[in-house]
């Protein structure tokens, strides 16, 4: 609480700060100058700058990898990629939001037996390596013969075990100091409890919601672990399908790739971030 | 009081192994102020929260304008509650916060905005429709809650210590208003409150609660004047207990011995010579001197051991025989018989004053 926020801190602090900063956006910087070369292969610094990666991700120019499986056309692997990780991400983070409100609101508002071996149960998949949640699954379906081995609705499991939690941890933040009076008041003045959590609860954790919304499309998104062993063969996500290009290929495509990836968070990080929503994700953001 | 407004038959409230209300009964009327007085814990909130249908009452019923509402959830009691810290919808403005009740209730309608307008200018805030609840001081957020409550028309009003949040200034302010806007109304109204002197200016009626319980209910001053409990007496305003047994009984007065001092005092319920019983005397019932000899019963001497001086009133600490410490309160006026420490002085009440009280 020092009236100049940030000033007050020692200079070896700042200095931690700004390297640990550099850490995490130089890469980012590299991805985008590789994506952007003018060259002919994956590497740093860019032979000279031109769109011509970028246009062939999109499958607009010379250099396109046409898709293998054919009728697709002129869309390149990459853009079915990115959009089937799009579609995963948005469908995870649906069903993520729907069951990590529910969960966080039982978790915050009721005391029953064993509730705080659930709470560390719901949240345990940030705490596990995504191999080991992976690898459970692929032989838990094997072996349940649901037919969830390699198929969408498995992965899609999977990617809503490991979202699930960030929305919890969003949204319990905003239930924290919540003020139950106010439900309590909008029943008292004739609203049912469903009228109650619509025109009063939902909007006030709107903040947790939206920082749990941001936190589990960038997960899923980005997934690489539990999505290799749920991975189905018709569909690749994007990180796999970069990964593959990786292997058996050295044009910057990926690079071009990523900068749409990074463009995709950046938007989104803009368009709600706003708000100072992140900051429920601290767990010391208001409501 | 023509028929009831509310009436709570023997409720019970168990919450585990706490008992928090053990047997409520109490029937409060039309148009009445009524309160529930008591300390944190006596149960006047959970009462207060079974009303309004926050809580379930473990047994006992729970009557509204002649409907069993026991089993109602609190959207269909038809009743207006202010909340301890107003619960203003802070994402709302305070034309919404207004219209929630009528616009959940009917959906948005014509009369929406008069209605809006009107109660707005009922609780002096008219032009404030498009302030949000921030921009708005504590007093004012106080009268949006209570406009809020009102403009649905409730048969019942519930106030939740509407006034513990506001600064001192503020609070005795406010006390008149909300007394004078609720005669006005002619709204039933239950006040919960740990503040004597809230429930003594406000109400008709006091019901006292302590452990779950209500020790007395009736009118402030009966409940001043004629406390039926050691609790209610030491609760409400201040009091001398002197512990001491019945020696004689004459018609509706005791004599009673306090050690080797004896008083009077009225007797409210039966007691038998021979009981330990407890004399309840007012400060400012205590008079010293010549005053005191003019008593229809001998007033022992005392010997006055301090004296402080607090502007209107003068407080005395007085020893009487065997070790009795009783404190009297004078009022400073110009006529008044001065006493220096360690005079030693007649110190009495007159009989119908004192009262003996049993539990």
């Amino acid at each position: 609480m020092s009236e100049e926020r940030g000033l007050g801190m020692p200079v070896v602090f700042r200095f931690g700060a700004i390297v640990a900063l550099s850490f995490l956006i130089v890469p980012m910087l590299i991805i985008v100058l590789a994506g952007l070369t003018a060259g002919g292969y994956l590497k740093f610094p860019p032979e000279g700058l031109s769109l011509r990666w970028v246009l062939a991700f999109l499958g607009l120019g010379p250099g396109s990898y046409v898709a293998s499986t054919g009728a697709a056309g002129a869309t390149t692997v990459f853009i079915r990629a990115f959009g089937f990780s799009f579609l995963l991400a948005a469908l995870s983070t649906l069903a993520s939001l729907a069951l990590g409100t529910m969960a966080a609101l039982t978790l915050t508002r009721h005391d029953f037996p064993g509730r705080a071996f659930i709470q560390s149960f719901f949240l345990s998949p940030l705490m596990l390596p995504g191999i080991v949640i992976g690898l459970a699954l692929f032989i838990f379906y094997r072996a349940a013969g649901l037919g969830l081995s390699r198929s969408f609705t498995g992965l899609l499991i999977g990617h809503i075990i490991i979202c699930t939690p960030f929305v919890i941890r969003t949204v319990s933040a905003s239930l924290y100091n919540f003020d139950l009076s106010l439900e309590e008041a909008a029943r008292s003045l004739g609203a049912s409890p469903l009228q109650t959590f619509r025109q009063i609860t939902l909007p006030l954790i709107m903040p947790g919601i939206t920082a749990g919304s941001i936190f589990s499309f960038i997960v899923s998104f980005g997934q690489f672990d539990v999505t290799v062993f749920l991975a189905i063969p018709e569909q690749q996500t994007l990180p796999l399908t970069i990964f593959d290009h990786l292997r058996f290929h050295s044009d910057p495509i990926p690079a071009a790739a990523g900068i749409f990836a990074i463009v995709l968070v950046i938007v989104s990080l803009l368009v709600t971030a706003r708000s100072g929503d992140l900051k429920a994700f601290a767990g010391f953001g208001k409501t | 009081m023509s028929h009831a407004g509310l009436e709570l038959a023997d409720v019970h409230k168990r919450y585990h192994a706490v008992q928090a209300v053990r047997g409520v009964s109490l029937t409060v009327g039309q148009g009445e102020f009524f309160s529930l007085l008591g300390p944190s814990g006596c149960g006047k909130t959970t009462t207060l929260r079974m009303i309004a249908g926050f809580a379930q009452p473990s047994s006992g019923r729970i009557v509204l304008d002649g409907q069993d509402i026991t089993a109602l959830p609190p959207e269909k009691r038809n009743l207006g509650m202010v909340f301890q810290n107003y619960a203003i919808f802070p994402h709302m403005r305070v034309f919404d916060n207004i219209a929630f009740g009528l616009q959940v209730r009917k959906g948005e309608s014509a009369s929406t905005a008069q209605k809006v307008k009107a109660s707005l200018e009922q609780v002096g805030l008219a032009g404030y429709e498009d302030r949000y609840p921030r921009q708005l001081s504590g007093g004012e957020q106080q009268r949006v809650a209570l406009a809020r409550a009102l403009v649905v028309e409730p048969k019942l009003l519930l106030l939740d210590e509407p006034l513990s949040a506001l600064d001192k200034r503020l609070r005795e302010e406010m006390k008149y208003w909300i007394k004078d806007l609720q005669s006005r109304l002619g709204i039933t109204t239950v006040y919960v409150t740990h503040d004597q002197s809230e429930a003594m200016t406000l109400s008709d009626r006091i019901a006292v609660m302590n452990k779950g319980r209500v020790e007395q209910l009736g009118p402030p001053r009966e409940i001043y004047e004629q406390p039926a409990t050691r609790f209610v007496s030491g609760f409400i305003g201040e009091s001398n207990m002197l512990e001491g047994r019945v020696t004689a009984l004459e018609g509706q007065q005791a004599v009673v011995a306090l050690g080797d001092t004896q008083v009077r005092a009225r007797v409210l319920r039966p007691v038998q010579v021979g009981q330990s019983v407890t004399v309840m005397v007012r400060p400012e019932n205590v008079v010293l001197g010549a005053a005191a000899g003019t008593l229809a019963w001998p007033a022992p001497i005392g010997q006055i051991i301090g004296e402080i001086y607090q502007g209107a009133i003068i407080r005395y600490e007085i020893q009487l025989p065997g070790n009795v410490k009783l404190i009297a309160e004078s009022h400073n006026t110009s006529e008044r018989e001065v006493f220096p420490v360690r005079a030693n002085v007649p110190a009495g009440w007159s009989a119908d004053s004192g009262v003996v009280l049993i539990e």
